[in-house]
């Protein structure tokens, strides 16, 4: 088969999986390496579905021994299948590489013949790439679940960044449409992989030399709109994975239909805005000081469409504003509708010259559109009532830190230990 | 603006700042020219203010649509007479300005490293040609240094006809020569000297990007959003 038809499957095989980041991994080329990875990550092109392009991400192989109900790979599957050999993939990385067309590369793949093999070969090429071509940019590498703890603490010293897709977001839709997976195969190598990295950072606290494991983390992926999990079901989840797993990044990845099975739900078109919500509040949890249960709750359980998550809780909570920009803490500020980090930043920066009017906040780049209702500041009072969109929904204010039910995390055994 | 420094009247320096963004060529690149005042002044006002401070001038001053000079020298007088902390009062008209613009500098730099591409010449060089809207060439040689420091290549502002070239060693300023100017001018794979290997890579490239996207998703605003139309000219997939 022609090089030009590999790439053509294995790259067509590998577009679902929404993650292309190349960031929070730093690396200065050797004298006579080439490639170095830069911590804010750069994106080379835009497909035309308008997702960036950074890195070569591929798939190894096609042929599938699983039967995972939403995979287009699926076992027994009517698609043209290939494989990559080692060379064909490291060369072609080093001659993108060399062109600039990538930071490097995400490998990923069907399995072949079982985890461990299929992993063993991904390993293969990354240690081709850092050892005979002496590669520096970013590799990003797609460990199978049920993938045996040696060859993950192989794949951490080549790799930037390990991840293991959990996809399905309960144990029970992982039973009905991923049945060769289980819960303990995917959570076993991500807790592997998070021990890995926190013990390697430990160690390299005391011997700056000692080669870096993931320096860029690890991340995961959840199918959104294939099985039945609510938004606060998805977002306990993702939370739970922040602060127990130390991941990087949760991505989510509107359900694409692209095999037709009775176990999937008929969908006209990909949950592309719910997508973009659970984004917005997966944000609020990394960066706002926002707590799952703030979002959403068992009342309201899912994501309002009409505005997003942020808007939604300043709506329901009138009695935290109007905020005085020039008074408050930056996490009251953060709270605010239409201020992002950067503005909360420049905002606690300038008020040291003097209060801020109107005016200043437009300068400093508030979106005053969205933030009028909410604020005050040197010449500006919101009007007593503000109006409050009837689709925002009215419920209480959750009490205290709710108990936290995930379905993952569920077992006491499972619990990584959070090391300090 | 290193005469605005010392006292000079502001309308001396408007006219300044024209010859200055040539300068920093050499300045940032350690190419010998006559760069002598740009270069100390940058370092005066590192030693008076801070890096930060230094690069935002450096994005500022290499701007090239023109239209924020006065704000450049409002801002340097201002840093001078109120010290570095003005530079936080994000809601002054000129600081907000001066800001603004060389994030614009700084953000078609950062744009640029990912957009650039290399194409193999017949002799073996690495050539990307770039047609930006600021004078951002050395920003953009300064990552492929420490990125590419093993290979030979070569930076081609085909708008302005200014080039630099990393020789293994250093970077040189560097003279496209007109055949090569008269096949920029067409701009394709035909007219150009590629090698071999450059044809059947691009053409793997373009099928990577082709396949890459999820077909039921496509959106054209949001990719020219990211990836403005003015770029297309050289980016291998889009030819
Ligand atoms: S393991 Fe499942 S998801 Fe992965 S390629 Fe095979 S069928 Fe698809």
């Amino acid at each position: 088969m022609l090089l030009d038809e590999k790439i053509a499957i294995l790259s067509g095989a590998a577009r679902y999986d929404v993650s292309c980041s190349s960031s929070g991994s730093s690396r200065g080329a050797g004298c006579a390496g080439m490639g170095a990875t830069s911590r804010a990550g750069i994106c080379h092109s835009w497909a035309d579905d308008g997702r960036c392009i950074s890195l070569l991400k591929i798939l190894l192989s096609n042929y599938c021994i699983y039967d995972c109900a939403y995979c287009i790979n699926r076992r027994g599957n009517d698609v043209p299948r290939a494989s990559f050999t080692t060379d064909e993939i490291v060369n072609l990385t080093i001659d993108f590489y060399r062109r600039n067309y990538i930071e490097g590369l995400f490998l990923s793949s069907a399995v072949q013949v079982s985890p461990d093999n299929t992993t063993e070969r991904m390993i293969n090429v990354a240690r081709r790439l850092r050892n005979d071509e002496q590669f520096g940019g970013y590799i990003h590498l797609k460990i199978i679940p049920g993938t045996s703890p040696e060859l993950i603490q192989r794949a951490g010293f080549y790799a930037d960044r390990l991840s293991v897709n959990i996809e399905l977001p309960s144990e029970k839709s992982l039973k009905t449409l991923a049945p060769d997976k289980n819960k303990q195969a995917i959570l076993q190598p991500m807790r592997r992989i998070g021990r890995e990295i926190s013990e390697n950072r430990a160690l390299r606290r005391k011997q700056k030399r000692l080669p870096r494991f993931a320096p860029a983390g690890q991340s995961t992926q959840l199918i959104i709109g294939a099985s039945p999990e609510n938004d606060l079901h998805i977002l306990r989840l993702a939370s739970g994975l922040y602060e127990r797993y130390a991941l990087k990044r949760v991505y989510y990845s509107a359900y694409m239909p692209a095999v037709h099975d009775r176990l999937l739900p008929e969908l006209s078109a990909p949950p592309l805005l719910r997508e973009h919500r659970l984004y917005q509040a997966d944000w609020l949890l990394r960066y706002y000081g926002f707590q799952a249960d703030e979002i959403l709750s068992e009342d309201m359980p899912d994501l309002a469409e009409a505005i997003d998550p942020k808007q939604a809780w300043a709506y329901r909570h009138p009695g935290f504003f109007p905020v005085d920009v020039n008074r408050a803490d930056r996490e009251t500020l953060l709270r605010v509708p239409g201020l992002g980090l950067t503005s909360v930043a420049r905002i606690i920066a300038s008020r040291r010259f003097g209060p801020l009017d109107l005016k200043q906040l437009d300068r400093i780049g508030v979106v005053l559109k969205r933030a009028r209702p909410f604020i005050i500041c040197r010449d500006y009072q919101p009007p007593k009532e503000p109006a409050v969109p009837v689709f925002a929904g009215q419920h209480k204010t959750p009490q205290a830190a709710p108990p936290q039910q995930l379905d993952f995390f569920d077992e006491p055994d499972m619990a990584i230990q959070r090391r300090s | 603006m290193a005469q605005l420094w010392e006292g000079s009247p502001p309308p001396d320096v408007i006219a300044a700042i024209s010859r200055y963004s040539p300068d920093l060529f050499g300045q940032e690149q350690t190419i010998q020219s006559n760069s002598r005042t740009a270069a100390d002044f940058l370092k005066t006002l590192e030693k008076a203010a801070h890096r930060t401070i230094r690069n935002r001038v450096m994005y500022a001053a290499c701007c090239g649509t023109g239209g924020f000079e006065q704000s450049l020298c409002e801002y340097v007088v201002l840093l001078r007479d109120a010290g570095p902390e003005i530079d936080e009062n994000f809601s002054h008209p000129a600081v907000a300005q001066v800001r603004r613009t060389a994030r614009q500098v700084a953000g078609e730099a950062h744009r640029l490293k990912g957009l650039v591409r290399f194409r193999e010449l017949s002799t073996g060089l690495l050539w990307a040609p770039l047609s930006p809207d600021h004078h951002v060439l050395p920003f953009v040689a300064g990552h492929f240094r420490r990125r590419m420091p093993a290979a030979n290549w070569v930076l081609h502002d085909v708008k302005r006809n200014e080039a630099i070239l990393w020789d293994g060693q250093r970077l040189l300023p560097a003279m496209p020569d007109e055949s090569l100017q008269a096949a920029c001018a067409i701009n394709n794979d035909a007219a150009l000297p590629l090698s071999p290997a450059e044809k059947q890579c691009s053409e793997y490239w373009r099928t990577f990007f082709k396949t890459i996207a999820v077909p039921g998703r496509t959106n054209p605003e949001l990719q020219r959003s990211n990836m403005p139309r003015r770029y297309w000219t050289w980016l291998v997939e889009k030819q």
